[in-house]
């Protein structure tokens, strides 16, 4: 695993990394392992099979050549006159073996009447095959030493009574023979290098063993052919290793790395077409045409579904999302068509002197469910309201409208408030399966006399300004209308809605509003509350309606600080100045 | 949300424990709830010792279980209201909706 992120590397190191090379290595490795593998088992098979023929062979030699010795002649006297001579010796006259002086000490076996005949005999048989030498010989058991009796070899011949250290294993072995196996042993020695002796024992009539029929063979021919053979198949194998890791490579390539490249490379084309913008239908997925029915095959089919879904998603994304924005404009086409419903072009009534109004609705949501108005009934009545529908957005901002233009319309008939109220009321509770609300003010200033009637529909009280002094005035006590259809009010004795008088001196003011500026809430959900609000009403004292209500907003402002205002904020205010 | 409900069920007879405010962001919720409760119980006794704020969108919530109730003939009771709820019931003619105990 590399330690730094695909995205992290250079080319080079891709390159090292990528499938395509890993694959190559894998391949070769493997390949390469196997072959050693098999180097390993046939070399050591071809050097068992061609090391067990030639024992066989040196042991069948051995074994016939006893046979025929044991048969023709007595071997037993030479080999007593050689050994005994050789025991008499001191270790110091044995050390002269090889020696002229060594080789006269035995002289007498020479003599021997079968000397020459035995020496003609291992001598044919070492002629007629391709052992290294057959000849007779007998171990000194006790010090490893094995003594020549016979040797016909002519290049390099080995006298009666010349001796070889042994390994000892050599000699155990050839001592304690079962009989039934072929008895050989193989040594390295500087010498002769690699050699198998196998020999069988003659024994005399009494079962001693009175020497050994021995035929070395070299086993240097064995380690050439191995040599032969580990070049030769060590050169096969890399050709072999070779073709293979190319096919299997080409395979690999064509058949999974190209593919997951491929793949690979539409998803980066299709990531650089999208961050480009690019929003029109792709088919980098489904164009690619893998076919290797496999799980790459899959992927790609997974990915071309992806990238259908994503463009599917997309597609529907930019419709939603420009369906949002076209509710976003007609919320504010909505806002602005409610906002000019309600007169807000000040000074209101610029001609006449007796009186001045001021008032405002600032909406928590977009479109909001308070309004006011006024309105001149006739040349010496000013009508008014101010009204909160319950809940907000489009659905209050719509049965607003329709309360409005009802309750405009039964104040325009001539209705006094109550009457308005009561009238507006039943017409709200006929149809009106929303159990939608709204409170509302109402009051009908006679401008000559300054005389005020007003009701309301559960509305918040009214404030006014006379001697100085803000203070509540009681309520009327009606409910809010469109929540109780007349028949659950015919029951109740007294009347709902009622009239109340105010009478205005020159200087006074009123002030309505809805429960967005009591209920106005900080940030630790604390309320403004009626008290507070009569509070800053007397502190703020006098001011002519169009800057009062700027002030108490102002006020409300400074308490609520950074919460948001959650809902809507309606004020009215007048000042009665007197007739002319 | 900004109001816990727990309910004590008593046969025919639920009641609703109103802990927290009910305002626009709240209310459709709390409509629903309510005016579910009304379908499954014959006597909804609404418990508003912990309920501190309720707007007119809230009330609209009321009104509407109050219709639901009317039309089964069941009843429909508050209790333990608040001087500042029952203030807006006052204002707005909301007492008419509840049986008070």
């Amino acid at each position: 695993m590399p330690e730094k992120n695909v995205r992290e590397m250079s080319a080079l190191e891709r390159r090292h990394y990528s499938l395509e090379a890993r694959s190559f290595r894998i391949t070769v490795l493997g390949a390469a392992l196997l072959g050693l593998v098999a180097l390993v088992i046939g070399l050591g098979l071809y050097t068992y099979a061609l090391v067990g023929q030639y024992v066989g062979e040196s042991f069948g030699l051995a074994r016939s050549t006893a046979m025929v010795v044991s048969s023709v002649m007595d071997v037993e006297s030479m080999t007593r006159t050689v050994m005994d001579t050789y025991h008499s010796l001191s270790e110091e006259e044995r050390g002269q073996t090889g020696t002229d002086g060594y080789r006269e000490r035995f002289a007498a076996v020479r003599e021997n009447e079968n000397f020459e005949m035995l020496n003609s005999i291992l001598r044919e048989f070492k002629n007629s095959s391709d052992v290294y030498d057959i000849y007779l010989g007998m171990y000194d058991r006790e010090k490893d030493v094995l003594v020549y009796i016979v040797d016909p070899d002519t290049e390099d011949p080995c006298f009666p009574g010349e001796w070889e250290s042994v390994p000892e294993k050599e000699t155990e072995k050839f001592y304690s023979w079962d009989g039934t196996s072929k008895l050989y042993d193989i040594s390295n020695t500087e010498k002769y290098g690699w050699m198998c002796t196998a020999g069988v024992p003659l024994t005399n009539q009494a079962g001693e063993i009175i020497g050994f029929v021995l035929a070395d063979v070299t086993l240097e021919e064995v380690a050439a052919g191995m040599k032969n053979f580990v070049i030769q198949y060590t050169l096969a194998l890399s050709l072999s290793v070779l073709i293979y890791a190319f096919f299997l490579n080409r395979h690999i390539k064509k058949n999974m790395v190209q593919p997951i490249n491929a793949i690979a490379e539409a998803a980066e084309a299709y990531m650089a077409a999208k961050n480009n913008g690019g929003l029109e239908k792709s088919d980098l997925f489904s164009s690619l045409n893998i076919r290797t029915g496999d799980e790459i095959e899959n992927l790609s089919l997974v990915m071309a579904d992806m990238e259908q879904d994503l463009h599917d998603y997309i597609t529907n994304l930019t419709t939603v999302t420009a369906e949002k924005e076209r509710i976003g404009t007609e919320l504010m086409l909505a806002t602005k068509i409610q906002e000019s419903v309600l007169p807000n072009s000040f000074p209101a009534f610029p001609e006449l002197e007796e009186f001045e109004i001021y008032a405002s609705m600032d909406p928590a949501k977009e479109v909001g469910g308070d309004f006011y108005d006024f309105f001149m009934v006739d040349d010496d009545h000013l009508a008014m309201m101010t009204a909160d529908v319950s809940d907000k957005g489009i659905p209050a901002a719509l049965f607003m409208m329709t309360s409005r233009t009802m309750l405009k319309d039964a104040l325009l008939a001539g209705l006094d408030p109550a009457g308005a109220l009561r009238r507006v009321n039943s017409q709200l509770t006929e149809n009106n399966s929303y159990y939608m609300f709204v409170t509302v003010w109402i009051g009908i200033l006679e401008i000559s006399t300054g005389k005020l009637i007003h009701a309301d529909a559960g509305h918040e009280q009214l404030i006014a300004y006379h001697n100085h002094q803000w203070q509540l005035l009681p309520r009327g006590g009606g409910v809010a209308l469109g929540a109780f259809d007349s028949e659950m009010l015919a029951s109740e004795e007294k009347p709902v809605f009622v009239n109340r008088e105010l009478k205005m001196d020159p200087g006074d003011m009123i002030f309505q509003y809805t429960d967005g500026v009591p209920e106005a809430m900080n940030s630790e959900r604390r309320q403004f509350g009626m008290p507070h609000l009569l509070d800053t009403m007397n502190e703020i004292g006098e001011l002519s309606p169009t800057n009062l209500l700027p002030e108490i907003r102002k006020r409300i402002d400074a308490f609520v600080q950074d919460a948001p205002q959650f809902d809507d904020i309606t004020m009215l205010a007048l000042r009665y100045k007197g007739s002319k | 949300m900004s109001m816990d409900l727990n309910l004590i069920k008593r046969g025919t007879e639920g009641e609703l424990k109103m802990n927290g405010y009910i305002d626009a962001s709240n209310a459709a919720e709390i409509e629903k709830i309510i005016v579910d409760l009304v379908a499954q119980f014959d006597t909804l006794i609404l418990d508003m010792e912990k309920l501190e704020y309720v707007s007119s969108a809230g009330l609209r919530a009321f009104r509407h279980a109050y219709m639901d109730m009317r039309q089964k003939h069941g009843l429909l009771e508050a209790k333990n209201v608040s001087s500042s709820v029952m203030e807006v019931f006052e204002i707005t003619g909301f007492t008419r909706l509840f049986k008070f105990i």
